[in-house]
Formats: C-alpha cells, sequence, structure tokens
C-alpha cells in the first residue's frame, strides 16, 4: 500500500550486497528508498530532488569522498537532511566522528538502524 | 710534502664517517673542550679537527674563522700516525709544514701540538690540536701534555655519546613506525572482518527473505553481530585478549536492559578464543532473559557475577547467571542451538550447571582459568 507522503531516505553504500540488504531493511521499516552506490551519485540525486530527508550513508567508499565528508557537505548545503553514518571501520566512541550525526558500528542491528530512522523521520 | 698514505685508508675514513658528524653544526660540549684546551695550553688558536680524505674540518675552533681547509694546509693529517702527541715546535724549520700555506701565508702559525683522536675500533679519525703563531721551542710541558690528550679522550667520549644518541632515537622511530604499522594492519584486518561479518548478515538475510519464521533469521544476524562486537574488543589489544567486564558490559548492554544487569566482578584478562565463545554464550543468556525469563517481565533483574577461586591449587573462573523477579521459569523442551550454547561453558570444555528453578533460571560455569587465557 503506498502512502502519499511517505519519508524518503536515501541509502549510500558501494558494496552492491549490502546496499541491496539496507535498502530492503528500509523498505520495509515503511520509508521510500532511493540509492546511491557512492558520494558522487549521492550528492546528484540530493540537488536533482528535493523530497530526501534522511541519509543513511556508509562511511569508508573508496575512492573520492567518503561519508564523513558527504555528512558534513550535507550539514552545509541541506542543513534539514538528516544523517546516519555507519561503518565497519570507526567504532561509536572515535574522536573523529560527527557529534551532530548518529552513528552505527557495521555489521548493525537492523533494529536499531530502523529504530533511529523512525525517530529522525518523526 | 706528502701527508702519510695513512690519511686515505679507507678502514679509517669508514671509522671517520660513521660518526656522521662532518659539517654538523657547532655543539656545545666540543667548543667547551677547544675553550680548556686553548686555555691549558695559552694558544690563541684551538681545533677539534676531523681529517677525512679530501679537507679536515673543524666540529669546534676558537682562534680561526674558516670552518675547513684543503688537506695541503693540513698539519692534523701528520698528527695521524704518531703514537701520542704530535708536537712541532716552529712549523717553518719542520720538512713537514714549512711549505704550508698556512705557515708561508696567513694567519702564519708557527706552534702546532695535536693530541690523536682514536676512535672505538682504534682508527685515528683527527686531533684535538693546539696553536700558536710564535714558535715555541721548549714545546709543551708535561701537565699541557697529559692535559691534552685527556681533552682528545673527552672529544671522542663525545662523539660516542653523539652517536649512541643517535642510534636510540633511530631504533625509537623504527619501533614507533613498526607499532604504528602493525596498529594499521589491525585497523584494516577488523574492518576487513567486520564488513565480512555484514555481508555474512546481508546474505543470510537475502536468503532467507522467504522463510516465513523470521525468528530464526533474525538470531542468526544477532548471533553474527555478538561475535563482531567481540572482535571489536580483540582488536584494542591486538587480538590476543579482552576484559571480561569490557565483554559483559558490550554484549549484555547492547542486546538486554543496562538497568536491570547488575554486573558484579574483578579484572580478568581473557584469552582470544574465550572471548569469542562468551560473546555467543553471554548473548545467548541475554536474549532468552529478554524473551522468557527476567528481562521479559517489568520487573525481572539479572545478576552477572564472577569471581576466581583457587580448587586444588588450580585457579578457575566461576561465572554464576542469576535471573530473578521473571515469570515462571520452565526447562525448554527443545534442544536447540541456542540451548546447547547455554550448556557449552566458558571454552567449550568447562562445567556448568543450568538450573530452572520456580521462580529464577541459574546459569552457573567454571573453567581452569589457565584455559580462558590462552
Amino acid at each position: 500500500m503506498s502512502q502519499p507522503f511517505k519519508t524518503v531516505v536515501l541509502v549510500v553504500e558501494d558494496e552492491p550486497l549490502l546496499r541491496m540488504n539496507t535498502v530492503d531493511m528500509v523498505e520495509d521499516a515503511g520509508f521510500e528508498v532511493v540509492e546511491a552506490p557512492g558520494v558522487a551519485q549521492a550528492l546528484k540525486l540530493l540537488e536533482s530532488r528535493g523530497d530526501i530527508s534522511i541519509v543513511l550513508s556508509d562511511i569508508d567508499m573508496p575512492p573520492g569522498m567518503n561519508g564523513l565528508e558527504l555528512a558534513e557537505l550535507i550539514r552545509k548545503r541541506w542543513p534539514p537532511v538528516e544523517v546516519i553514518l555507519l561503518s565497519g571501520k570507526y567504532v561509536p566512541s572515535d574522536a573523529r566522528l560527527p557529534k551532530n550525526h548518529i552513528f552505527f558500528s557495521k555489521p548493525y542491528r537492523p533494529s536499531d538502524v530502523v529504530a533511529a530512522l523512525h525517530r529522525v523521520a518523526s | 710534502m706528502k701527508l702519510p698514505d695513512y690519511t686515505f685508508d679507507h678502514a679509517r675514513l669508514t671509522a671517520l664517517n660513521e660518526y656522521a658528524i662532518l659539517d654538523t653544526p657547532a655543539e656545545q660540549g666540543f667548543d667547551d673542550i677547544v675553550e680548556v684546551a686553548s686555555a691549558l695550553c695559552q694558544t690563541p688558536i684551538a681545533l677539534v679537527s676531523l681529517v677525512s680524505d679530501d679537507r679536515q674540518w673543524f666540529k669546534a675552533r676558537v682562534g680561526i674563522s674558516e670552518c675547513q681547509t684543503d688537506l695541503n694546509s693540513s698539519v692534523c693529517a701528520h698528527a695521524l700516525i704518531v703514537p701520542d702527541v704530535l708536537v712541532i715546535p716552529d712549523l717553518t724549520t719542520d720538512e713537514r709544514t714549512k711549505a704550508n700555506p698556512l705557515v708561508t701565508g696567513e694567519p702564519h702559525i708557527r706552534f702546532y701540538a695535536g693530541a690523536p683522536l682514536h676512535a672505538a675500533d682504534g682508527h685515528v679519525i683527527g686531533s684535538l690540536c693546539v696553536i700558536d703563531v710564535v714558535p715555541r721551542p721548549e714545546g709543551l710541558s708535561p701537565a699541557e701534555l697529559s692535559g691534552l690528550q685527556s681533552l682528545g679522550r673527552q672529544v671522542v667520549s663525545q662523539l660516542e655519546l653523539r652517536r649512541a644518541i643517535a642510534a636510540r632515537d633511530e631504533l625509537t622511530i623504527l619501533r614507533d613506525n613498526a607499532d604504528r604499522q602493525q596498529q594499521l594492519l589491525n585497523n584494516e584486518l577488523s574492518h576487513r572482518m567486520k564488513n565480512t561479518l555484514a555481508l555474512v548478515q546481508a546474505i543470510a538475510a537475502q536468503t532467507l527473505k522467504g522463510v516465513p519464521d523470521q525468528a530464526p533469521v533474525k538470531s542468526f544476524a544477532e548471533r553474527v553481530l555478538a561475535l563482531s562486537m567481540a572482535h571489536d574488543l580483540l582488536l584494542h589489544r591486538n587480538w590476543m585478549a579482552a576484559d571480561m567486564r569490557e565483554l559483559v558490559d558490550t554484549v549484555v548492554c547492547t542486546f538486554g536492559d543496562e538497568n536491570r544487569v547488575a554486573v558484579i566482578g574483578p579484572p580478568v584478562t581473557l584469552g582470544s578464543s574465550s572471548i569469542l565463545t562468551m560473546s555467543l554464550l553471554l548473548h545467548e543468556l541475554t536474549t532468552n532473559a529478554l524473551k522468557y525469563g527476567a528481562l521479559s517481565s517489568t520487573d525481572g533483574q539479572v545478576e552477572v557475577a564472577w569471581r576466581l577461586e583457587d580448587q586444588a591449587g588450580i585457579p578457575m573462573l566461576l561465572l554464576d547467571w542469576r535471573e530473578s523477579g521473571g515469570p515462571p521459569v520452565t526447562e525448554p523442551t527443545r534442544k536447540g542451538f541456542g540451548s546447547r550454547l547455554v550448556k557449552m561453558g566458558l571454552a567449550g570444555t568447562g562445567s556448568s550447571q543450568i538450573d530452572y528453578f520456580p521462580t529464577s533460571f541459574v546459569a552457573a560455569y567454571q573453567a581452569p582459568l589457565a584455559e580462558l587465557q590462552t
């Protein structure tokens, strides 16, 4: 059943299998999903459509810009967009992680990420 | 005048190069020595002169502004082959020096005394010399001679000290680099392992998507997650070990409700294999408590307590998991993977005692500490 005003979540993940799985999880949680395999494609989507309200992004995506830089850019150019970051490299206590974004270590607990999505969507 | 052949001796030049001293800035330790030598022998000029194969270079100098000369102007080269101190009372009359440009021209030097600098391996790398612009027929007094030799040995001590410090610094840098490299590798390995576990999770979720009962799929994903957390803990100590409390806190607090779990026990370091086994065990106990046990009701409590105990001379780790205040407890009839994990014990070999009392669930484990730390 499609609702007229589903919250749109942009999933950014370079690993295809993980992206597929994350997209499924976010869709099952009742969101509309757009996906990007990298930062460049994510920025194109953010520029071309104005309805993205949450970005769920992996941090470690070679080459070029990583998820942390993407989050920084989003904060400057699209301040209302919420960012949730995922990484297998960083741990939650890492000082390099921005304080104003939600962070989950990979592998993550799907229910934790879904709860965070609902929290920032409301 | 021809210079001694020894000036160009390969082993001697190697010994000099090993000090890595040529063309280095002035240092107080050497400056002090030439000051003292000049005062001791009452000469206007004193030098720490290091003789290379194409020049003599002064590490420290008083009374002369040039920091080096070519070997044609070197008197010190002749000091390389004398047994103790080379003394030339009048440079204008000595065969070795009368044509020396510093004697025939500016600054018209006349008197020379130089103590050879013996490197640690016995080679002579230069001299500590004092020079005057008037001849000294009487040369140096015995006290001045012995003083000049002592100061010469001090020059070599300074060189040795300098070399030892440089070697130590280099070692420190090498060790720091190796540590950094190791840390980088560990981080990279952890990153890859966690990504692989995330992939395993995704593959399981996708493969088992159509299965109507998703509970086992979720259990699988969470067990993988517990394992991944244990890997994170191990990463902090180079994959070798982690602390019991850290493990309990991490697993129990991630999956359970930390406000209703009391964690009591001394610091105990566990080996990597026990950490991995125990992460699965603790995860199982926690999720069981959430589904059926104390954490499934509103007021239930869990106590996780461990202690070390000596049993017949063998140090043992005893771990008790106690639930209370939960719904009535019944032993599960189905012997699934979960209950086998719960029975498996601390290291897969230790003993376990699982009791389903009507009002509480108690799991008691013990294993020799040595087994848990390998």
